[in-house]
């Protein structure tokens, strides 16, 4: 029984086996379940790089815990291995060859998996949680990227316990993307940092905000010629920004949207404001998805401005999402995310991780 | 529990059908195409008002719509930030939460956030009832400080220094503040226009997808870097021989209950430098990000008189009052009761 207040009037009347048979709106977009769903709030997804054969999913949550899956072509999911930290996972990526996962813990610790040996070990430690892990991958380096709260980003060679670099923030990080050779970083107190990593990582450049609350997601996106060139930009206000790095016209390329609010029949009523919990790009058609606290995926295109779907509303927020590598899967992690403090907290209350198609649904609406 | 003022609302509704052609809703691309471009769906951009409508709305929304309240504020992009909003995310708060209940500790949590939501609805009140002469302070003090391009954001002075972590607060203040929620009653807003098209959800028959290509046997790699203590759930490949017998049931058990592994933390040789106890977060650590933020801007609240008349003119100002008003700071004792002259307003304090 949710706590959260009326529901809507959807029936999900869902026929899989994978969706209980009382009428609930915890997958009212009937998409796939993923087996054996962490046990906490989910705060992190990600999908095993094109080196591997098939799809690995990873998936870091609040019970300590980063878990991994095979998703295989039927949909069908396999647990298959697991790892703890001492706190709180907030963040996890892959190596670009699909042979590691890297894990950031509100533990101030960062740990690598050795998913072969299903061994893991520490190769960072930060003086505050650790809430960004990114692998980069250039041609002359590879280490691992880590902001903290500790108002630093590290990078780490995995062998050594001192960090390569250290880049001091202007606030506690709160997220982050890399898109080789481009680092963008979003703080506290609305900052905003991207940086250049050829040769080794320095700054590049601050950007003024162009949004007016809190930071909350960020997903770098690339031009035609696969070259990152710009990136999205989410708050805890119902808003993305699209911004360039060098556009030829930047009051005209750069604009904000506004996402994931109610508007309700009733227009005179106050609106619902939602923050955006996630951003991803789709790898082939450079659309971008979003999720939010009023538990919506929305799929959009950020060239014909328009928006291309909007989800049925489910039970929950979405907390995390994710496309993997060939984009035909979109996952979609469903769990509290303290967007209403913690009276909404129901431990009891079952986390979910879905699979959905994306091959169609994400096509560019006008054709370039 | 207390409820929240904010309810979690399923509206069911999820765009605004009107700007589509009547019937059933079309869902082929094609059809969008051939709309008029008012049809088709729009992106509202922000392009904010007049900047001083700008914060009493934003302000109002910000009270009504049951956003995020820990959050900093800019009324206008690329401006600096309003003092005495500070961020905090949902993670920090969370943790706190959870450190605090591990401790038994949660009410020290709820005082915490319930001190900060307190701080919040009072700045934001402020700012609400802005006349327009305190409007034009606030907006020249926004470009004063923009000019002198500070790198830090915020000018509060409520951002902490790197040095140390200060303490969790002891909340010893009344604090007998209404219970804490996001929401509050208030004036109505104007809904976003930027409503756009439903479409409709996903066709009955969607079926189950082919996701890819089918798996080939990969190259197993070698182990890893350096040795790791932390004992493994189970023996572990990426062989596609092994075999899979359906969700869960594999030879994995998949995933045991999460107090399964124990932490990786120990013992690691290779980083002998690192504390090897697998500390809680909580223990010992009373800090976070809270602390400071509390004290120093809660004092900048508290210092200003609300009253019906949000400042004085000099004229009605004893010298002492004036002394008092121009200096740096207060001298105890000697603080003036009355609110300052708008002309002295160069601390955006409030």
């Amino acid at each position: 029984m949710s706590l959260f207040g009326a529901t809507s009037g959807f029936s999900t009347g869902g026929t899989s086996m994978f969706v209980s048979t009382t009428a609930d709106n915890h997958n009212p977009m009937k998409d796939i379940e993923v087996t054996s769903p962490p046990d906490d709030s989910i705060s992190c997804l990600a999908f095993s790089p094109p080196t591997l054969p098939g799809n690995f999913l990873i998936a870091g949550s609040w019970a300590n815990d980063v878990r991994c899956w095979e998703v295989q072509d039927n949909g069908q999911t396999i647990p298959k291995a697991q790892q703890m930290h001492t706190g709180p996972v907030l963040d996890g990526c892959w190596s670009d060859d699909g042979s590691k996962v890297f894990t950031a813990s509100c533990d101030k610790t960062a740990k690598m998996w050795d998913l072969n040996s299903n061994q893991a070990i520490q190769i960072a430690q930060h003086d505050a949680p650790v809430k960004t892990i990114h692998w980069i991958k250039a041609p002359n380096y590879s280490c691992v990227m880590t902001g903290s709260w500790d108002k630093t980003l590290k990078f780490w060679d995995t062998r050594s316990p001192t960090p390569m670099m250290t880049l001091q923030l202007p606030e506690r990080c709160y997220c982050a993307d890399v898109v080789h050779p481009m680092a963008a970083v979003a703080t506290a107190e609305r900052g905003l940092i991207v940086y250049q990593l050829e040769n080794q990582p320095s700054e590049f450049r601050r950007i003024e905000s162009p949004l007016k609350h809190q930071h909350r997601c960020v997903a770098i996106f690339k031009d035609k010629v696969n070259k990152p060139t710009g990136f999205a930009l989410g708050s805890i206000e119902g808003r993305v920004a699209i911004h360039y790095i060098n556009p030829p016209n930047p009051a005209k390329d750069n604009f904000t949207f506004k996402c994931h609010r109610s508007n309700g029949t009733n227009t005179s009523a106050p609106q619902d404001i939602y923050a955006v919990n996630g951003i991803a790009f789709h790898p082939v058609h450079g659309t971008l998805a979003t999720v939010g606290s009023d538990g919506r995926f929305s799929f959009w295109d950020k060239d014909a401005r328009t928006k291309l779907k909007t989800s049925e509303q489910l039970d929950q927020p979405i907390s995390a999402c994710c496309f993997n590598h060939n984009g035909n899967i979109f996952a979609y992690a469903s769990s509290y995310d303290w967007s209403k403090g913690h009276e909404f907290y129901n431990p009891q209350k079952k986390n979910y991780i879905f699979l959905r198609n994306a091959a169609e649904e994400l096509k560019p609406r006008n054709k370039k | 529990m207390t409820p929240l003022g904010a309810v979690w609302r399923g509206c069911g509704h999820h765009g605004d059908l009107s700007v589509l052609p009547p019937g059933p809703l079309p869902l082929r691309r094609e059809v969008l195409e051939r709309a008029p471009p008012r049809r088709r769906a729009i992106w509202a951009l922000c392009d904010p008002p007049a900047p001083r409508e700008c914060v009493v709305k934003d302000m109002e929304t910000w009270e009504s719509s049951g956003q995020w309240a820990l959050s900093s504020y800019s009324p206008m992009e690329k401006k600096p930030n309003v003092s005495g909003f500070s961020d905090f995310s949902p993670e920090e708060l969370r943790l706190e939460y959870y450190n605090c209940r591990a401790n038994n500790n949660i009410q020290n949590y709820i005082n915490s956030v319930q001190q900060l939501v307190k701080q919040w609805k009072s700045q934001l009140l402020q700012l609400k009832t802005l006349n327009a002469s305190t409007k034009a302070a606030l907006l020249s003090e926004l470009k004063n400080t923009a000019a002198q391009s500070l790198p830090s954001f915020g000018f509060g002075g409520q951002q902490t220094s790197s040095t140390g972590m200060p303490t969790f607060p002891v909340n010893s203040s009344s604090s007998s503040a209404s219970n804490f929620s996001f929401k509050t009653s208030s004036s109505l807003v104007s809904a976003s226009s930027g409503n756009t098209p439903a479409f409709g959800s996903s066709s009955g028959g969607f079926s189950l997808p082919a996701f890819g290509v089918t798996p080939s046997p990969s190259a197993s790699h070698a182990a890893g870097f350096g040795s790791s203590t932390t004992p493994s759930a189970a023996s572990f490949s990426f062989k596609t021989s092994e075999t899979s017998s359906g969700f869960g049931a594999s030879g994995f058990s998949g995933f045991g209950s999460s107090s399964g592994n124990s932490s990786g933390n120990a013992s690691l040789t290779a980083f002998g430098s690192f504390n090897a106890a697998p500390s809680h977060p909580s223990s010992g650590q009373t800090a976070s990000a809270f602390g400071h933020s509390i004290t120093s801007t809660v004092s900048a609240v508290t210092n200003t008189a609300i009253s019906e008349k949000l400042f004085t003119p000099k004229s009605e100002l004893s010298a002492e009052e004036l002394k008092q008003f121009e200096g740096k700071k207060f001298t105890m004792g000697k603080i003036p009761l009355k609110p300052p002259p708008l002309e002295l307003l160069n601390i955006l304090g409030f």
